[in-house]
C-alpha cells in the first residue's frame, strides 16, 4: 500500500496543478471551447484519484482520515472539487473553475505536505461523533468558500461595469445577478451544515463530558452569525449585490482567522 | 444529372459579386428572390459543360457556385444568362463580379460559410442561407457528386469554426451591445420590466431589441400621451407622463433614454429614490441621447449601472477586435479543410484509371468463369464466380489503395502514366475504343 500512497500523494497534487492551468486557460482563451473538455476531463481524474489517495490513507491509517489538519484540508479540497463540479452541472459555470480550484489546488499541496501517517488519534477524538461533525464542518467551510469565491467575483465584476471596463474578464465572468443569486445560494447551505455540526458538537460534548465552550466556539459562532445574517438581511431588508458580497467576505476572513486561532479543547 | 463515373474533367467555380466588389445597387439587380432561384437553377443546367450548380443570393452577395468541364468556357455563358436574367448587361457583370476556380473556389466558399468574408464579421446567418441555397439546388436535382461534398464539406467548416472559435461571440451593433450589457447585470430579461424615455426612433430600436431578449413589460414615457401612443400599442406597453418618472422609475429593472431634451431629465436624486426602493435590485441605465438625459453622477448610485451610447461603441469595438483575432483561428481551420478538398479533388483524377484497371481484370475474370463453368452445374459456377470476385478483390485491393493515396497527394497523372503503362491500360482503352 505504501507506494501507492506515495505515488497518489504526488500524483494529486499534479492533477490538480494541471487541471487549474487547463481551467486558467479556459478564462483567458478567447477560444475557450477547445479547452472545455479537457478541463472537465482533467477535474474528474483529479476527483478520482482524490478518492483513491482517501481511501488508500484510511487503509493505511486504519480510520477515516480526518484526524489532522492536513488530512482535513484533503478533505475539505476534496468537497470544493466536488461543489464546483456540481456548480458547473447544474449552473454552467465551468468558466469560474479557475477561481475555485485554485485554493483546492492551494488545500491539496499544504494538505499532502502536512500529512502524518504515524499519527494517532487522541482518546478524546475517538469517537463516532468525530466523522460526523467534521464532515459536516469542512462541508460548511467548503460551501463559504464557493459563497466567498462567488461574492469576490461579484465585486470584480461590479467594479468592472462601473469603470466601464469591457476586457476579458468581464466577458468571461457570468451575470451579476447570477454570481449574487449563486453566492447567496452557497451561503445559506454553508450555514445550514454548519448548524448541523455544531448540533453534533454540542451532543458531542455533553455525551463524552468534554469541555464546554471556549474562544474556538465562539468565533465559530460569530462566523455563523456573519453568514446567517447576511441571508436573513438579504432577505428582509433586500441587502443584494455589493453589501452582500461584502458581508459573505467579511465572514470568510473570519472564518479564516477562526481556523488560524486554533483547534476545540478537549479537556475532560 | 450527371454520372458519378462520368469520366470527362471536373473543375469547381465560383462566379459572384459581393459587398466588397458590387455597389449596393447592382447586389439589388443581381439578387434572385427565393422564388426565382429554382427555376434559374434549372436555366444554368442547360449551360453546355454544366454539370451542377448551386445558386446562393443575399442581400450582400450573389454567387453561383457549380461544376464545369471547362469553367472558363461556361463562364461568359453564365454571365450572359444571369444578365438576361435580371437585366444587367454582361460587361457590368463581368467588371464587379469575381471568379475563383478549383482551390479557389473551395477557399471562397469556406471563408463565406465561416462569415469570414462577410459584411459584418462574425455574422452568423450566413450559414442558414448557404444551407437553403444547397437545399433549393438539391431539390431542383442541381447537385450531385461533387458540389454534394463541398458544400457537405463546407457545412462542416462552418460548424468547426461556430463552435471553435469565439468569430461569432459579442455584439457588434449598438442595440445588441445594450442588450447584452443589460444581460450583463441582470441575467435573464425574461420578465423584466422595460422604461423608455422618449418616443424617438431610437428608443423604438432599443425596445424592439430588448422585447426580442424576453423583456416582458413596458413603460413609455413621454412629455406628451399623444406622440407615444402608437409605440405603447405595438409593445403592448403603458403609457405614463415624464411627469410621473419619480413614481415609476423604481418599476423599472431597466431604463432607456432617448428624448431631444436639451438639459438633463433624470437626475442623481431620482435615481437614488429609486434603487432605495428596489431592496437591492439593480437598475440598468442607458442614455442613448444627445445631449445627454441621465446625469453622469446617478451612475455612481449603489446598484445603478449607468451607460451611454460611448460605452455602448466601446463595447463594440471591443468584441469586433476579439472576432478579428478569432478569425486567425477560423482562417486555420479553413487552411485544414482546403487541403483536405485539395487532396479529394486531385484523387478524383486517378477515379478513370482505377476504374479501366478493374473493368479490366473484371473482364478477365469472368472469361475465365466462363471457360471453367461450361457444362458444370448452377451451384459450381457460383462457387466460381464467388471465387473469382474474392480474388480479385483481394488482388486489386493494393493497386486501387495506392492509387488512392497517389491521387489524394497530387501525383494523380504520373500515377495514372505508370498504371497505364504496368497493366497494360491504354491497349484496354484502345481495344475499348475499337469495340
Amino acid at each position: 500500500m505504501e507506494p501507492v500512497l506515495l505515488a497518489l500523494k504526488f500524483l494529486v497534487p499534479l492533477a490538480y496543478l494541471a487541471t487549474t492551468a487547463i481551467y486558467g486557460r479556459l478564462f483567458f482563451a478567447p477560444e475557450e471551447s477547445r479547452f472545455a473538455r479537457k478541463a472537465t476531463l482533467g477535474l474528474a481524474i483529479s476527483l478520482i484519484l482524490h478518492i483513491a489517495l482517501l481511501l488508500c490513507l484510511g487503509y493505511s491509517l486504519q480510520r477515516c482520515p480526518l484526524g489532522t489538519i492536513g488530512e482535513g484540508l484533503l478533505f475539505l479540497a476534496w468537497i470544493l472539487a466536488v461543489i464546483h463540479l456540481l456548480s458547473e452541472w447544474l449552473a454552467d459555470t465551468r468558466r469560474l473553475g479557475l477561481f475555485t480550484l485554485l485554493p483546492t489546488t492551494l488545500c491539496v499541496v499544504v494538505g499532502v505536505f502536512l500529512l502524518r501517517p504515524d499519527f494517532a488519534l487522541p482518546p478524546q477524538l475517538q469517537s463516532s461523533f468525530l466523522v460526523f461533525h467534521i464532515v459536516a464542518s469542512l462541508a460548511s467551510y467548503a460551501c463559504f468558500s464557493m459563497a466567498s469565491i462567488l461574492a469576490g467575483l461579484y465585486l470584480v465584476l461590479h467594479a468592472k461595469l462601473k469603470h466601464k471596463n469591457f476586457d476579458i474578464t468581464f466577458r468571461k465572468l457570468p451575470p451579476l445577478d447570477k454570481l449574487d443569486k449563486l453566492s447567496a445560494n452557497w451561503s445559506f447551505l454553508g450555514s445550514a451544515t454548519m448548524v448541523v455540526a455544531s448540533v453534533i458538537g454540542w451532543v458531542w460534548v455533553r455525551k463524552d463530558g468534554l469541555a464546554g465552550m471556549n474562544f474556538k466556539e465562539l468565533a465559530i459562532y460569530l462566523v455563523l452569525a456573519v453568514f446567517l445574517g447576511a441571508g436573513i438581511s438579504r432577505r428582509l431588508f433586500g441587502w443584494r449585490g455589493r453589501r452582500h458580497a461584502i458581508a459573505i467576505l467579511i465572514g470568510f476572513l473570519l472564518m479564516l482567522l477562526t481556523n488560524m486561532i486554533g483547534t476545540h479543547g478537549f479537556q475532560n | 444529372m450527371q454520372d458519378r463515373e462520368d469520366t470527362a474533367p471536373a473543375h469547381a467555380f465560383v462566379l459572384g459579386a459581393n459587398h466588397l466588389t458590387a455597389s449596393v445597387a447592382l447586389r439589388d439587380k443581381l439578387l434572385f428572390r427565393e422564388e426565382e432561384l429554382p427555376e434559374f437553377c434549372r436555366a444554368l443546367m442547360q449551360v453546355p459543360g454544366m454539370r451542377e450548380v448551386v445558386v446562393l443570393s443575399t442581400c450582400n452577395r450573389s454567387e453561383i457556385y457549380g461544376i464545369s468541364a471547362q469553367p472558363s468556357v461556361s463562364r461568359p455563358m453564365i454571365e450572359k444568362l444571369w444578365g438576361s436574367a435580371k437585366g444587367v448587361s454582361e460587361d457590368e457583370i463581368r467588371n464587379h463580379a469575381y471568379f475563383h476556380s478549383q482551390g479557389d473556389s473551395v477557399r471562397h466558399l469556406f471563408r463565406v460559410i465561416g462569415s469570414l468574408d462577410s459584411m459584418v464579421l462574425g455574422e452568423m446567418q450566413i450559414f442558414g442561407q448557404i444551407k437553403e441555397a444547397y437545399r433549393v439546388a438539391v431539390e431542383q436535382r442541381c447537385v450531385d457528386f461533387y458540389l454534394n461534398h463541398l458544400f457537405q464539406s463546407g457545412i462542416r467548416v462552418g460548424k468547426r469554426i461556430r463552435s471553435e472559435t469565439s468569430i461569432h461571440e459579442g455584439a457588434v451593433s449598438i442595440s445588441y451591445a445594450a442588450v447584452e450589457l443589460a444581460k450583463k447585470v441582470l441575467g435573464d430579461l425574461k420578465g423584466k420590466t422595460v422604461g423608455v424615455v422618449g418616443a424617438g426612433e431610437m428608443g423604438e430600436l432599443a425596445a424592439q431589441y430588448l422585447h426580442k431578449a424576453g423583456a416582458a413589460r413596458f413603460v413609455f414615457f413621454n412629455r406628451t400621451l399623444a406622440t407615444a401612443e402608437k409605440l405603447a400599442a405595438d409593445f403592448g406597453g403603458e403609457l405614463c407622463l415624464l411627469a410621473d418618472l419619480d413614481k415609476r422609475l423604481a418599476q423599472c429593472d431597466i431604463l432607456v433614454s432617448a428624448t431631444g431634451a436639451p438639459d438633463i431629465i433624470i437626475t442623481k436624486a431620482q435615481v437614488q429614490e429609486a434603487a432605495r426602493h428596489r431592496g437591492g435590485r439593480p437598475i440598468f441605465l442607458i442614455d442613448i441621447a444627445a445631449p445627454r438625459d441621465i446625469d453622469p453622477e446617478a451612475g455612481k448610485v449603489s446598484n445603478a449601472f449607468l451607460f451611454t451610447i460611448d460605452d455602448l461603441k466601446n463595447v463594440v469595438n471591443e468584441n469586433v477586435a476579439m472576432r478579428k483575432e478569432s478569425s486567425r483561428h477560423a482562417l486555420a481551420i479553413i487552411d485544414e479543410e482546403a487541403a483536405k478538398m485539395d487532396g479529394w479533388f486531385q484523387g478524383l483524377e486517378i477515379v478513370p484509371t482505377i476504374r479501366t484497371l478493374r473493368d479490366k481484370y473484371n473482364a478477365m475474370v469472368e472469361k475465365e468463369i466462363e471457360k471453367w463453368a461450361a457444362g458444370q452445374s448452377d451451384e459450381t459456377r457460383r462457387q466460381l464466380e464467388s471465387l473469382g470476385r474474392s480474388l480479385l478483390n483481394k488482388f486489386l485491393h493494393h493497386p486501387t489503395t495506392r492509387l488512392k493515396l497517389l491521387g489524394e497527394s497530387g501525383d494523380g497523372k504520373r500515377a495514372s502514366y505508370f498504371a497505364g503503362l504496368l497493366f497494360a491500360l491504354a491497349e484496354e482503352e484502345r481495344e475499348d475504343a475499337k469495340g
